[in-house]
């Protein structure tokens, strides 16, 4: 499944390349990292490695598409909190991310909890947990 | 000869340069404010419209939260002073061709404000804990004394190039 286009949000990469799985409750994306994304050539030159920060982008992008294929508006699910990430193995060029996201929206609608788990091949890369709210248009 | 001022502001960058590897398009920290070694660093990024994350913004923005700075490159800019402030506490005997420095973990990262082009991010980083090649630190980010991001704790890790490469 095609994520949709994030068109007008800022983002410093596009960090979703497809949807494998979604359901109700969950979302699995993958994520080719490439060596000619701009990054590379700073972070670090000579010697790319995927940012832990963009691990958590892929995550945020992740949480968009799952909002989005359930019918709502992405623009109106906010990061509030990183409640906690864990990076347990750094991703470099042919690696591919693949992230499953367990999201629990809270009994009013308001609140997003989000937990992924992050691989690369079968091997975890990174953990984190995330928190949104749910509103109108900031 | 150039003015004192103009001296140390370019002696600062050139120190920042030394001290991290990171370089275009993903070195987010402008200037050193203040640094007290083992303790803390002030220090500043400032956002704009030239950035990666507006070149690829498309279109009319259907709100401001659209285009407020990424909060990604918020928490990188904000571990990138940290970084300097470990370096700078001389706890790593670090040497930027051999090491790399690590984002390991995070903790109670809270986003409270956004930021826009134009704005100025002022990091505040204080060291909570630091081992040999290790440090937990603790902090916040402002624009204009307005707080946009609270982090109860980051732990950042050097380690050896050739092992990164090997793992």
């Amino acid at each position: 499944m095609s994520p949709i286009e994030l068109g007008e949000l800022a983002r410093p990469l596009d960090a979703v390349d497809a949807i494998v799985h979604r359901d109700e409750a969950a979302i699995t994306t993958v994520k080719a990292v490439s060596g000619s994304e701009p990054f590379c050539a700073g972070h670090y030159p000579g010697f790319a490695i995927y940012p832990g920060v963009f691990v958590l982008e892929t995550v945020h992008q992740s949480v968009l598409q799952h909002v989005a294929a359930g019918g709502a508006d992405w623009r109106k699910a906010r990061l509030r909190e990183i409640r906690s990430a864990r990076f347990l193995a750094p991703l470099r060029p042919g690696d591919v991310l693949r992230t499953q996201c367990r999201c629990s929206l809270s009994a009013d609608g308001t609140e997003l909890k989000v937990q992924a788990t992050c691989r690369n091949a079968e091997r975890v890369s990174a953990e984190v947990r995330l928190r949104y709210a749910i509103g109108e248009r900031g | 000869m150039l003015p004192p001022a103009l001296e140390t502001i370019l002696a600062d960058h050139e120190r920042i340069k030394d001290l991290l590897p990171h370089r275009y398009p993903m070195l987010l920290v402008d200037a050193v404010r203040e640094l007290r070694a083992g303790e803390s660093i002030r220090a500043a990024k400032a956002v704009t419209l030239d950035e990666a994350p507006y070149v690829r913004a498309r279109g009319a923005a259907t709100g401001t939260a659209t285009r407020s700075y990424p909060t990604s490159l918020v928490v990188e800019s904000f571990c990138q002073a940290a970084g300097i402030l470990f370096m700078e506490s001389g706890l790593a005997g670090y040497d930027p061709h051999r090491h790399v420095l690590l984002f390991g973990a995070l903790a109670g990262c809270r986003v409270t404000g956004a930021a826009f082009p134009g704005d100025v991010l002022t990091h505040h980083a204080r060291i909570v804990k630091a081992f040999s090649d290790s440090a937990v630190f603790a902090g916040e980010v402002a624009v204009g004394g307005r707080p946009v991001l609270t982090v109860d704790q980051v732990v950042m890790a050097v380690r050896d190039r050739e092992m990164v490469m090997r793992s």
